[in-house]
């Protein structure tokens, strides 16, 4: 069973008449599009960051959520990030680095949505997503972490790639 | 679970994998509401919600003309109940179909629980500009000429629901700072 139907059966993702909820967390569908839009309009006055913060502070919440209705452990939850960021559909994300002891962190994302529609720029794009594995991470490892993307396909790379450690951006 | 969902999911047209979303063939993604608000506070305080309205006009106006495409020969207003429909499952609020006016096209939605105005909190002014946009976006494509939208009742107000009319930009009153800030011209 993948996970949506698994979250759907277990009523943690609802969707209902004009509302959808992840956790309790309220989500929307969103055109990319509309993200390119405004990402581009934003890095004119460089205020790109804007996305990086909102969507840490988001994932923040829906993880804390995530881990008062879950008895998982820790290298358990850490499992969990990818999983339920691949629901949110940005890409498909997979953890490449995983070190515990130094809180550091690698993640990739595969058919990354943003740069499939925004083509080539001359930054990486996915500041929205490096926010929500900030948020994420810094809920299950009860620590602020932060994170950067380090490659991008908009900037000519494969994949997007992203490390995230210890502090706050 | 809501039924249109349940539906598309039966039917594929919504089709879930590995980090990949696509509604009808479109591919899709979904945001955290507070995210996108948060966003929205940011633009209102130098009023630049005119960023929202603008990139939601001009996306719900593409989405149209993509599936006037895939099903093409819809009538009008076969079209209008259908996109009312596609709204409501974006988790945006419960839309309804007010008043269609083709002649002088003119269409009033009504938009019950509006995830926007309850995430945003209290307002002196309209939020629901995404909304607005889709609206405006999709009405233009459907009526065949460039319509507008404003909010004349809003949650965040203190009114039980929010209300759009979508109407040439002449049709609508529109203060002037309105005019910049809301619909940037």
């Amino acid at each position: 069973m993948d996970i949506a139907t698994e979250l759907i059966i277990s009523n943690k993702l609802q969707f209902e008449e004009g509302e959808i909820k992840l956790f309790g967390t309220s989500i929307f569908l969103i055109p990319p599009e509309v993200y390119m839009f405004l990402y581009s309009e934003l890095d004119k006055t460089g205020q790109t960051d804007i996305f990086y913060k909102t969507c840490q502070a988001s994932a923040f919440e829906l993880f804390t959520n995530l881990i008062k209705s879950s008895h998982k452990d820790i290298d358990e939850l850490i499992a969990f990030v990818p999983k339920i960021l691949n629901l949110l559909a940005y890409g498909k994300v997979s953890i490449t680095k995983k070190d515990l002891s130094n809180m550091v962190f690698e993640f990739s994302l595969e058919s990354p949505l943003y740069p499939e529609i925004f083509g080539k720029y001359q930054k990486p794009i996915d500041v929205a997503f490096a926010g929500l594995l900030a948020g994420s991470l810094s809920a299950v490892l009860k620590t602020p972490m932060r994170c950067i993307e380090k490659e991008c396909v908009s900037t000519g790379f494969g994949n997007c790639t992203f490390v995230a450690e210890m502090g706050v951006l | 679970m809501f039924t249109l969902m349940a539906k598309l999911l039966m039917s594929k047209q919504v089709k879930f994998s590995d980090g990949r979303l696509e509604l009808m063939g479109i591919r899709d993604s979904f945001t955290p509401g507070v995210t996108f608000v948060e966003i929205q506070k940011e633009l209102m305080k130098s009023g630049r919600q005119h960023l929202i309205y603008s990139s939601a006009k001009k996306s719900g106006y593409n989405w149209f003309k993509y599936m006037s495409k895939v099903y093409s020969g819809m009538k009008q207003t076969e079209a209008v109940k259908w996109g009312v429909d596609l709204m409501s499952l974006s988790g945006w609020g419960i839309p309804t179909l007010e008043k269609l006016d083709l002649e002088k096209k003119i269409t009033i939605f009504n938009l019950k629980n509006s995830t926007v105005a309850k995430l945003y909190g209290k307002s002196s002014t309209p939020v629901d500009h995404f909304f607005r946009g889709l609206t405006a976006g999709g009405g233009s494509y459907i009526l065949n000429e460039d319509l507008d939208c404003v909010e004349t009742h809003c949650l965040s107000k203190g009114d039980g629901f929010c209300r759009f009319l979508v109407a040439p930009i002449n049709l609508l009153e529109v203060s002037s700072k309105s005019l910049r800030d809301d619909f940037g011209r």
